[in-house]
């Protein structure tokens, strides 16, 4: 059977499964933290990482991703491309 | 005056032709009497009118890629019906090339002389023309009865969720600075400066703060107006696909944007984000994917399995 790519959408921020080669050189933090619109944080304990500009978050066992005005979501183990919402009027992600 | 007609290699040197009073080179170098010229990027009907009438070439001669034949001055109409032809078919057969060839090479089998080519050529201009107006007009009219029905089939979530939607404040600007700063002071300034370039572009556009806003130009209202596609409500969103386009007569005339307008319910804030025009005629939910870079500008679906989670 096929593998699903797991994919997790909290407001603007989505986590999206990846496979990408990290390694130590590429880490820059041990937490997710980015602030949404609202002022608001989205927080993802894992190492996060750094490889040609764009954000890796690496999940070792099942975490919380929390923000105050949603509804938390589990996050499985595994390695996630971090992403946000596109806009076409602004070709690229609503950052 | 003498009409040259240059063919090239196709597409990027296909053909172009202009009057001039001299049959020798020099014309080509010059571009044409008085800047004069016609070109485009299929010249493969131009080649069967060369065949056609290679009695009446007085010269020809080769320059920067093309070979040129010299014709007596009549010849420049034939050509610019052959031209128009050319473009009006192009729309006619949705791009293909080979249609496009077949229909006028039938076409010139008929032309016994100049005057008869003429008179084939200028009807047949007149009857694909009239086609393809009538055929706009069609497509006008079925784009404006689906989002009429679309608004009717959305009208509780309109109602419900974006009052504001149905009578929109309204910000009229003079110039791009002017954008900016209305912008900044709703979006933020490096929000406000990176969308300015797509309103200037796109206006009117629709904006969404804690109310919607219709920023426009002067005079840039009239016939305007935003419709309905498609909506969808789930326990966290809901969101409705909306359209700004011109219309004239009652009918849709111009899209110049689509978006998508949603309210997020754990959080109370509207949103909207722009889609590509490509996604016109796809459901909200695959526009929504849009946004979250599941598919792509034609609503095909980037990853062949996946588990979505959101929230």
């Amino acid at each position: 059977m096929e593998k699903l790519l797991k994919i997790y959408r909290q407001g603007d921020l989505l986590l999206i499964e990846d496979f990408a080669q990290l390694s130590e050189n590429t880490k820059v933090g041990n937490a997710l933290v980015v602030e949404s619109e609202t002022g608001n944080k989205h927080v993802l304990m894992g190492s996060v990482h750094n490889l040609h500009g764009q954000l890796y978050v690496v999940v070792e066992k099942p975490t919380p991703l929390t923000h105050p005005q949603h509804p938390q979501l589990i996050i499985e183990p595994g390695i996630y491309r971090v992403e946000f919402v596109r806009d076409y009027a602004l070709r690229r992600a609503v950052d | 005056m003498f009409c040259h007609l240059g063919l090239g290699k196709a597409y990027r040197r296909s053909y172009e032709f202009f009057l001039f009073n001299k049959i020798t080179s020099s014309a080509a170098r010059k571009g044409g009497f008085n800047g004069f010229s016609v070109y485009g990027f299929l010249g493969y009907p131009y080649r069967v009118l060369v065949e056609l009438f290679r009695g009446f070439v007085v010269n020809s001669y080769r320059y920067g890629g093309r070979e040129y034949y010299v014709f007596p001055e009549e010849f420049c109409d034939l050509f610019k019906l052959v031209a128009r032809l050319i473009n009006n078919l192009y729309r006619f057969y949705g791009k293909d090339v080979n249609m496009v060839f077949k229909h006028i090479e039938n076409l010139l089998q008929k032309c016994d002389n100049v005057e008869n080519c003429l008179s084939v050529l200028s009807e047949e201009v007149s009857r694909v023309e009239r086609i393809l107006v009538e055929r706009s007009l069609r497509g006008r009219k079925a784009l404006t009865t689906r989002f009429e029905k679309g608004f009717e089939r959305c009208r509780s979530i309109v109602y419900r969720y974006f009052p504001g939607f149905i009578n929109p404040h309204i910000h009229i600007y003079s110039s791009v600075n002017d954008l900016e700063n209305f912008l900044g002071k709703l979006l933020g300034f490096e929000r406000a400066r990176r969308y300015s370039e797509f309103i200037a572009y796109h206006s009117p556009t629709l904006i969404a703060s804690n109310d919607l806003v219709l920023v426009a130009r002067e005079h840039e209202l009239n016939g305007f107006r935003i419709f309905v596609d498609d909506c969808s409500e789930t326990n966290s969103y809901a969101i409705l696909k909306v359209v700004g386009a011109s219309t004239a007569n009652g009918y849709i005339q111009k899209v110049y944007w689509v978006a998508i307008l949603g309210i997020d319910k754990y959080t109370k804030q509207l949103f909207l984000h722009y889609i590509p025009p490509t996604l016109l005629l796809r459901k909200a939910e695959i526009c929504r994917m849009w946004l979250l870079g599941l598919v792509d500008d034609f609503g095909r679906w980037r990853y062949h399995s996946y588990k979505l989670v959101e929230v």
